[in-house]
């Protein structure tokens, strides 16, 4: 019988897993179930998770189960994705496992996610991980990253931007934030932005996630974004430079204003410091700039210093995994 | 034999003036060079022979004043690799409270309603 120790990031756009066998994938956190026979025939499988469904997203009906960081509520088909989708990637991370070997698992969920939507995860993986911690997204990240001091971590995903202040314990309520402003939010900006300005463009979910992963910006020097886009299905070349920034700016800009409400609420002894260790992790990260933004922001307050982790997509995972090994046994047997 | 006065052209006797002064010159200088070498060399090896006297001196100073492994001394030891000892413990202690708060809330978790 072998112990296996897994971190996973649920993530409400993408999700990660490591595993204490050194393996690590990540996944888009979609299922899509074949829309009828034919495509059920033609797909040959009960359903398509990931890439594989987006793909074929016209074969399927596509389904999200998370919503800004938290399992969609009251609904069965949501829990039921959301069971599967951890399931496949643990069972694709870890071939090698047998029956009788166990399980443990941390699971990074969002700061402020509610007792109902973690009940909700350690209900549905109790079938397949014999021991599972759910911790604090943000405090995940600060394990990776060795940083239980003065620090402000910033988790910039999908459907939240989770904020955690460290002081050398766990933090608590006070320590964190949640903000809806985030990556999907995002989307909705440069689609908006987009639209206002060419009209008769057509976008998809697809088309703008694209625009902003390979252009997005909030630095001030930067060469002219010009993208292929269709209109009416004639492809024309569209300058959305200033677009672009100008959404991204609203997402930065609310974040640098959360950062000093937990900067200004903390020990008047210990706010510089933290100011000056401000660390930016998940896909908010790789904005182009962003770190100098917020330093700009923060100039008003008196300044700070913002850094962004090297590895966005794997670093909560990680984090959740070293703190899974990390942990005596004597503890794994009190849960 | 007839008196022969020998008669050399004036250059030549200047050349053989110049010749002989430069002998003397060089012979002069590599004699000055040599002496030179010699009070240098003495002079070296007696900054030598006092250093090594110093540092003789020093050992000697060294081998007495080296304490001797009384019990004091022993505790001195034990403190220092103690207190080394101490910061990994408080490291590790602080994760383990760390680990204990997690638990506690994971536990707290699964009893809330």
């Amino acid at each position: 019988m072998s112990i296996y120790y897994i971190g996973i990031d649920l993530g409400t756009s993408q999700s990660s897993i490591t595993t204490s066998t050194g393996k690590r994938i990540s996944l888009k956190t979609c299922i899509g179930y074949p829309k009828d026979i034919i495509s059920q025939k033609r797909l040959g499988k009960d359903y398509l998770l990931g890439d594989e469904a987006l793909i074929n997203r016209l074969a399927v009906n596509l389904i999200w189960p998370l919503a800004e960081g938290v399992i969609i509520q009251d609904e069965d088909q949501a829990l039921q994705a959301t069971q599967i989708i951890l399931q496949e990637l643990i069972k694709s991370s870890l071939p090698e496992m047998q029956e009788g070997d166990l399980l443990y698992a941390a699971i990074g969920v969002p700061a402020q996610a509610s007792i109902v939507n973690k009940k909700a995860i350690i209900e549905i993986t109790k079938d397949f991980i014999d021991k599972i911690l759910i911790v604090s997204e943000p405090f995940a990240v600060a394990y990776s990253c060795g940083r239980f001091d003065e620090c402000l971590i910033v988790d910039i995903g999908a459907g939240t931007t989770d904020l955690c202040r460290m002081h050398g314990s766990l933090p608590e309520k006070e320590d964190q934030l949640t903000l809806k402003v985030a990556g999907n939010f995002l989307d909705k900006e440069i689609s908006k932005n987009i639209l206002a300005e060419y009209p008769n463009v057509q976008l998809t979910p697809k088309i703008i996630k694209e625009i902003k992963e390979k252009f997005g910006f909030v630095t001030d020097n930067i060469d002219p974004i010009k993208v292929v886009l269709n209109t009416q299905g004639l492809p024309d070349i569209y300058d959305i430079t200033a677009l672009l920034k100008k959404a991204c700016l609203n997402l930065t800009n609310p974040v640098s204003q959360a950062v000093q409400q937990l900067v200004g609420s903390f020990d008047p002894d210990f706010q510089e410091k933290l100011r000056n260790n401000i660390i930016i992790a998940g896909g908010g990260s790789r904005l182009k700039g962003i770190d100098l933004a917020i330093e700009k922001n923060l100039e008003i307050y008196g300044g700070g210093k913002v850094e962004c982790v090297q590895d966005a997509e794997y670093c909560g995972s990680v984090g959740a995994l070293k703190m899974c090994m990390e942990m005596p046994d004597e503890y794994w047997e009190c849960i | 034999m007839p008196n022969t006065v020998l008669i050399l052209p004036t250059t030549k006797s200047l050349g053989l003036y110049l010749v002989s002064g430069t002998t003397l010159l060089i012979g002069g200088v590599l004699v000055w060079s040599i002496w030179q070498q010699r009070q240098k060399s003495k002079k070296i090896q007696s900054m030598q022979n006092k250093l090594s006297e110093q540092l003789d001196n020093l050992e000697a100073q060294r081998n007495k004043t080296t304490p001797l492994p009384t019990e004091q001394n022993n505790l001195k030891e034990a403190k220092a690799s103690s207190i080394l000892q101490t910061s990994y413990q408080l490291a590790k202690n602080s994760k383990n409270d760390l680990f204990e708060q997690l638990i506690s809330d994971n536990i707290a978790l699964r009893a809330a309603n």
